[in-house]
């Protein structure tokens, strides 16, 4: 069945027309309030993590740069070296 | 039924995402009878259609802040729902039955013209839902989703976790069996004998 049929379908023409139903006014309520506490908290636990990501970087930066310098430093004392006594 | 822009989805994806209040109310306001409809209909039992909806809306803000920009929510929800069935059917070899109260919980049209319309479409309406009632969950599952949320056949494939083609083949026959089902509830439905 392709999707022009279902539109031409009667079978499912008539099953377009049911009606909507609901949950109880309270209950739909409930469920939105406990919602919007679980979003609330799921918000707060990711942009604490993102802070936690973001705030590691510096650190990570900062180690990078120094391993960086020390190896061209030693670099250089190795270069210095064997030119002094190398062949 | 409430439709939704593509834009407007869009918006309220990037608002569910942000753990933004109104955009869920939104969201919620428009798709909860959907999402609600669609289980109780699947289920045949109103206690867990509105367990299932419970955790359904619970996994949606759960999942907020990681849902992908283009997500399109009502087949995202539509997913999660028929999973959690599915899911629940497996543990607990649910008994299917018709659960009377879960068909009274549809409300009427607005906007009569006759008592015979109102009637008629009653009538018509009360045919539709035995006839789906007596589907296998699989089959009805299938219309419902194409039939009654409007969903195209990609759409309720990618719900379903089918092929497209495996969705159409699945369709025809659900189509058949109602077409069926809706002959034979005509049939059983009793007729004033010695009219006038």
């Amino acid at each position: 069945m392709m999707s022009n049929d279902v539109h031409d379908d009667p079978v499912l023409a008539a099953l377009h027309d049911l009606p909507a139903c609901d949950v109880g006014r309270r209950r739909a309520q409930r469920l939105g309030a406990r919602c919007r506490v679980v979003l609330a908290s799921e918000t707060r636990v990711t942009s604490a993590a993102a802070t936690a990501s973001s705030a590691r970087w510096p650190h990570v930066t900062g180690i990078a740069l120094l391993a960086a310098w020390c190896a061209i430093y030693f670099m250089e004392i190795v270069r210095r070296g064997a030119a002094v006594w190398g062949p | 039924m409430t439709q939704m822009d593509r834009d407007t989805e869009l918006s309220l994806v990037e608002g569910l995402r942000r753990g933004d209040a109104e955009a869920f109310d939104a969201v919620y306001e428009a798709y909860r009878p959907r999402v609600f409809g669609f289980l109780v209909r699947l289920s045949r039992s109103q206690t867990l259609a509105e367990d299932l909806l419970d955790e359904t809306w619970l996994r949606l803000v759960s999942h907020a802040a990681r849902l992908h920009a283009d997500t399109r929510l009502l087949p995202w929800l539509f997913t999660v729902a028929r999973n959690l069935y599915w899911t629940y059917r497996r543990s607990a070899a649910l008994e299917e039955t018709l659960d009377a109260s879960a068909l009274a919980l549809i409300p009427c049209r607005d906007g009569w013209s006759s008592p015979f319309e109102v009637a008629a479409w009653h009538e018509r309406q009360r045919r539709l839902e035995r006839a789906l009632a007596r589907l296998s969950p699989r089959h009805r599952e299938v219309l419902l989703l194409v039939g009654v949320e409007g969903l195209t056949p990609g759409e309720a494939a990618v719900v379903c976790g089918l092929t497209p083609e495996a969705l159409r083949q699945l369709l025809a026959r659900a189509r058949a069996a109602l077409a069926q089902a809706l002959d034979l509830s005509r049939d059983r439905t009793p007729r004033r004998r010695g009219g006038r």
